[in-house]
């Protein structure tokens, strides 16, 4: 498929339990350092499952402008991914400006929604605040940062579970890419901690019950017993690379392709085939065939089903190639973000294509032999390539690939 | 209630909808509502917050006679009986 515009990468930012800026986060994916741990800024004392990669957001909040700091959380930190982003791409001080403003997000505002339905419980009808209605609206994250950092270009939100951010940026990437808007801000933001949230997600049973929180997430082990709950958000500016020449921006990478599927035959077992599917889809958007593909970053839960359909799926779809290209998954270092997952581990995959190193994988001291790919060690893996795979499946069968081109 | 009680909660309730940050120690009955910045929308959560505190029903209309903290503070008085 030959698209009108190519698609650059022109700013970046990043608020997760391993750093809330580029510097920070870079450094601990190189250094091997885990952000998972005991949650301790939240009351988790009725589940049972009490590790997972919760966030410091005291140095977030301090630097909120006023009409954010009310803000749901999910949404405070897509506010501070979004002015890295912003800021990065040297946007900030030249807005308003015809800017699109895509967001995934899996769970929505959790905190302000609970809120809402306890004084309804409470109160009934007649106590419902009217801002209620704009504060909880799905389209309420996009739309706060459209209005925050006057960007009138498009502005929604996709809701698909684990692959939201992915698709986010895929809808930016064909909005550039078609001649439909000169720049997107788009990403990803999730705090699933809410106690109504990460209930349901201890009692559906695929969480790690490894007392150990430095060792419970292991991807792609033969020994992995289930994810780890993180909260986070990312974002980037994607813009169309005569935009960005014409007014000197710095380049960070590109988004090449995009190819989405659906599995259709199950809301939470993957399939290879809706998973393969979506990866020769990307590949064919970015022109590309897997001799060129140079690490792949993998959605990699740590559930048994995830990882195995996984593998399988980018055997099928890589071929013989799928003996070489080096294998990451980045989940055991902020944790499964949901639907942020996409955005912070496509920002993740474009500083690895940038540095040209993979970050190793942590926990894999036993490769599980039914995962047949070429997985990172426990050492970080220097890369020789222009083109790299982002793989995003959600729950509801939702598959999103992303294939990112280093820009030189 | 007290002029100064009604003040107090009333400070309490606009916080919620104020667009500026109050301090309430610097809030008195001279202060002028226009420092709030109440849009359109934060107006009718400020209405529906005060009938919630005070347990008087408000309207629009009758806001638009009030200039200042005082004003409003005086509107309430009148509805709660001294």
């Amino acid at each position: 498929m030959m698209h009108r515009q190519r698609v650059v990468v022109t700013g970046l930012g990043m608020v997760t339990a391993i750093g809330v800026d580029e510097q920070s986060f870079w450094a601990s994916l190189l250094a091997g350092r885990s952000g998972i741990r005991r949650v301790i800024h939240h009351n988790l004392s009725e589940n049972p499952v009490k590790n997972g990669a919760d966030v410091d957001a005291g140095a977030i909040d301090a630097n909120l402008p006023f009409e954010m700091r009310r803000a749901d959380r999910c949404l405070r930190f897509a506010f501070d991914a979004g002015r890295q982003a912003l800021a990065g791409a040297g946007l900030l001080s030249s807005l308003p400006q015809s800017i699109g403003s895509i967001w995934g997000c899996g769970t929505g505002q959790a905190e302000k929604i609970q809120s809402a339905y306890r004084i309804f419980f409470e109160k009934g009808p007649k106590g419902m605040r009217p801002s209620t209605l704009t504060t909880c609206m799905a389209n309420s994250l996009s739309s706060n940062l459209s209005i925050s950092f006057q960007l009138t270009g498009p502005n929604y939100v996709i809701a698909s579970a684990c692959t939201s951010s992915s698709n986010a940026i895929g809808v930016a990437f064909r909005m550039i890419s078609e001649g439909h808007a000169d720049a997107v801000l788009c990403g990803g933001t999730d705090t699933p901690f809410d106690p109504f949230i990460y209930g349901t997600w201890t009692n559906i049973g695929l969480l790690s019950i490894d007392p150990d929180p430095a060792r419970a997430l292991r991807p792609f082990a033969a020994d992995r017993n289930g994810t780890l709950i993180g909260e986070g958000a990312a974002a980037l500016v994607l813009e169309s690379l005569d935009s960005a020449k014409k007014r000197g921006a710095r380049i960070r990478g590109e988004i090449a392709g995009y190819g989405e599927s659906s599995d259709g035959t199950h809301i939470t077992r993957p399939s290879v085939a809706g998973q393969s599917h979506a990866i020769r889809a990307a590949l064919a958007s970015a022109g590309v065939d897997p001799r060129a593909i140079g690490y792949i970053n993998a959605h990699g839960t740590g559930t048994v089903s995830n990882d195995a359909t996984e593998a399988l799926a980018i055997r099928e779809a890589m071929g013989e190639e799928a003996d070489r290209i080096p294998v990451g998954a980045m989940k055991p270092y902020f944790g499964h973000t949901l639907g942020a997952s996409g955005a912070i581990e496509t920002v993740a995959t474009l500083l690895a294509l940038e540095n040209q190193v993979a970050p190793r994988n942590l926990n894999l001291e036993n490769p599980d032999p039914a995962c047949p790919v070429h997985l990172i060690g426990d050492a970080p893996r220097a890369l020789a390539t222009d083109y790299v795979v982002k793989n995003s499946f959600g729950f509801g069968g939702g598959n999103a690939v992303l294939v990112l081109r280093r820009h030189s | 209630m007290s002029r100064s009680e009604i003040l107090k909660r009333l400070v309490s309730v606009i916080a919620e909808s104020s667009s500026v940050p109050i301090e309430a120690a610097g809030v008195t009955e001279a202060t002028s509502l226009e420092y709030f910045s109440v849009d359109s929308l934060r107006l009718i959560d400020l209405i529906f917050d005060v009938e919630q505190e005070f347990g008087v029903k408000l309207n629009a209309e009758q806001l638009t006679g009030m200039r200042t903290m005082g004003d409003l503070v005086t509107h309430l008085e009148s509805r709660l009986g001294k």
